[in-house]
């Protein structure tokens, strides 16, 4: 196609240009394993005596730059409800009439035997680590959200060896959207809290405790949890979302 | 190896946008977008990293015995907030993509008739 070449070639000349010139942007850089930035050695220098957690990772996420997380949590929400709002309520176009049935199989899969054992073996471990991930976040290596990650894909493994009715009985997507909206709005409780004695919002007022204890860090362990929670929430809310559309709607599906 | 560093970054981009520009293939254009994305990650470790560190998880017993060098973990926190939000926005352009084919009948990107209840013959509903 021509249009297919033209935009090669634009590409062409375009990388020729933005390449080079890119290098060149960067070629001011400190070398290579040479030092660090500033910013990120100063919090490395002071986390641990100033705010007893010793994960640093979860320091900036959910103490020094805890208002850019505040965002990033809003970031996730928007888009699950972008996924939501584009997948549901799709059998009727605008016009009222109905879609026609699309050309993806009808999958009413028979669950294989192994499959729903392994998952048996696999699904208590794989909650368990990612909750371990979630509460020990501003511990040791992991956090809230990576833990809420393993855990939507603990909760995934429902789906895969139990089949649909079950995964849908374990995560009811009503409790997922309470779930989602409450530790957005838990973030925002926490943040706030400080605001109670006139200090700046997300300040860390809890109690720090001592590093390295479960107990530690103040409110970057809330945060931590919150978080935890909005993730796994939100990517079960996810999986539901692309799940549903492979399910005849007899079974809650839309096929 | 700066320039090798640098050099990967920018080859990881354009290789993502070249992949944008020739795609005929919707979930295949996600994938590229990600690609592209992904020199942000080289660049932000690279920046990050520093000879003969450890890993930015401190031990409690550091309080006493002195701090040991760490690798920056402002980049570390800026890339687990990417990784994720990533996640979510690629499940953003598939369900994207699922309602594309469902308009336009196929996965590749070109103009359509988007079906209207004026135009019931437009390819989108004809298939």
């Amino acid at each position: 196609m021509s249009g297919t070449r033209a935009s090669r070639w634009l590409f062409a000349a375009s990388a020729l240009v933005a390449g080079p010139l890119a290098v060149y942007g960067m070629s001011g850089l400190p070398p290579f394993g040479d030092s660090i930035p500033e910013y990120g050695r100063l919090i490395a220098q002071i986390a641990l005596h100033e705010r007893a957690v010793t994960n640093l990772v979860a320091a900036v996420i959910f103490d020094y730059r805890g208002f850019d997380t505040l965002g990033e949590q809003f970031i996730i929400f928007a888009a699950i409800l972008g996924v939501a709002m584009l997948l549901r309520d799709v059998q009727r176009l605008p016009g009222g009439e109905p879609l026609p049935p699309s050309d993806i199989p009808h999958r009413n899969v028979e669950l294989s035997d192994a499959v729903t054992a392994a998952g048996r073996v696999l699904l208590p471990l794989t909650l368990v680590a990612g909750i371990y991930l979630v509460l020990h976040g501003h511990v040791s290596a992991g956090g809230g959200m990576q833990g809420g990650v393993v855990v939507a894909g603990a909760l995934l493994i429902v789906y895969v060896g139990e089949g649909y009715r079950r995964w849908r009985r374990i995560t009811p997507p009503a409790l997922l959207d309470i779930g989602k909206a409450a530790a957005a709005g838990a973030y925002i409780a926490i943040g706030a809290l400080p605001l109670a004695w006139g200090l700046p919002f997300l300040h860390n007022v809890l109690p720090l405790g001592t590093p390295g204890a479960l107990a530690s860090g103040g409110t970057i362990a809330w945060l931590n949890a919150a978080a935890g929670v909005g993730v796994a929430a939100g990517f079960a809310l996810i999986f539901h979302e692309f799940i549903e559309e492979l399910q005849p709607p007899e079974t809650g599906g839309r096929r | 190896m700066n320039l090798l560093v640098h050099a990967v970054v920018v080859w990881l981009f354009l290789i993502g946008v070249y992949g944008i520009v020739t795609s005929r293939n919707m979930i295949h254009m996600a994938g590229c977008i990600a690609v592209a994305k992904s020199a942000t990650a080289v660049l932000l470790l690279a920046i990050g990293f520093r000879d003969d560190a450890a890993a930015p998880i401190r031990q409690a017993t550091e309080l006493a015995r002195g701090l040991r060098d760490v690798v920056d973990p402002v980049v570390q926190a800026l890339m687990l907030v990417d990784v994720v939000v990533s996640a979510a926005i690629t499940a953003l352009l598939l369900a994207l993509a699922v309602q594309y084919h469902r308009r336009a009948g196929s996965m590749e990107p070109r103009p359509f008739d988007a079906p209207r209840r004026d135009n019931p013959g437009a390819p989108g509903l004809s298939r």
